[in-house]
């Protein structure tokens, strides 16, 4: 049950199901410190050299999607191309308490699910990095009447940090082409 | 309601310019930018708010360089240098009923 040969088959061993509850933990506490808007400890879980990245996703001709659909990461723009530093002022930005995107902050809910371990080097015994697929389903309600739903697709490689886990890369495919929410001032 | 906005860059500019550039615009503008992440809900806020039995006694101002938008053919639409109204002037012109 290889990835439709993007990435290779794992043994699922003892030590892959050890790993993937780990990494199954560390997500779903992740999204929690989002969730109660701990918003610096976030920031702590991510790599200096951390890719932080969101397509924008056009509606291409049958044929034309591995090629055209997603806009690509380090080239034009995408909702999301951001690196630590970007993200961290993001944070001291909402921290400010008059950023009015998030003044008064979003109640958001994050859902993780399908989480599948992809490709674990050098190996699920002694893992430094993981890649993980899950999907997503991030709930945000605000003000009074505001109200979105974010479902989609994300891929995140974890490298190993003592006990716990560094993100260094997040790739979040959104399921919409026009953004259906008014802005985008959350963290997925 | 969908808006687009296009960001130019001097196609002469070096690589690192233009990245630069690049970044900048993603995290100023659009739903996710830092700046303008806020515009959309304070502004349709805004729009209902202006739509209330005072508000609707006064006329609006919308002469913001009036006349300065002109056709520069690299495109369809009117090129502005500067900040106009022209936006809110095409959009009433085309969707308001005469009263």
């Amino acid at each position: 049950m290889s990835d439709v040969a993007e990435y290779p088959v794992i043994k699922r061993d003892l030590a892959w199901f050890a790993l993937k509850q780990d990494v199954e933990e560390f997500l779903y506490m992740e999204a929690d410190l989002l969730d109660r808007r701990k918003f610096r400890e976030w920031i702590d879980l991510l790599a200096e050299d951390l890719v932080y990245f969101m397509p924008i996703r056009r509606n291409v001709k049958f044929g034309q999607h591995a090629e055209k659909e997603n806009t690509r990461q380090g080239e034009g723009i995408s909702w999301f191309d951001e690196d630590k530093w970007t993200l961290g002022k993001r944070v001291d930005q909402i921290l400010t308490g008059v950023h009015y995107a998030e003044e008064p902050l979003s109640r958001v809910t994050h859902m993780v699910s399908n989480v599948r371990l992809l490709d674990v080097t050098p190996s699920a015994e002694n893992p430094h990095e993981v890649t993980v697929g899950c999907r997503f389903l991030v709930y945000q309600n605000r003000v009074e009447y505001e109200n979105y739903t974010f479902i989609g697709r994300r891929t995140d490689i974890l490298r190993r940090h003592g006990d716990s886990w560094l993100i260094a890369r997040r790739e979040l495919i959104l399921e919409q082409n026009v953004l259906l929410a008014k802005n985008l001032s959350i963290f997925f | 309601m969908e808006g687009w906005r296009f960001l130019l860059v001097d196609a002469d500019a070096p690589a690192q310019v233009k990245d630069v550039l690049r970044r900048h615009h993603m995290r100023y503008s659009g739903p996710a930018g830092m700046t303008e992440q806020d515009d959309m809900e304070n502004w349709l806020y805004a729009t209902q708010a202006s739509s209330g039995t005072i508000a609707r006694r006064y006329p609006f101002n919308y002469r913001m360089a009036m006349g300065k938008p002109s056709a520069i053919g690299l495109g369809p639409g009117l090129v502005a240098t500067q900040m106009t109204g022209q936006t809110p002037r095409n959009f009433h012109r085309t969707y308001s009923t005469p009263p």
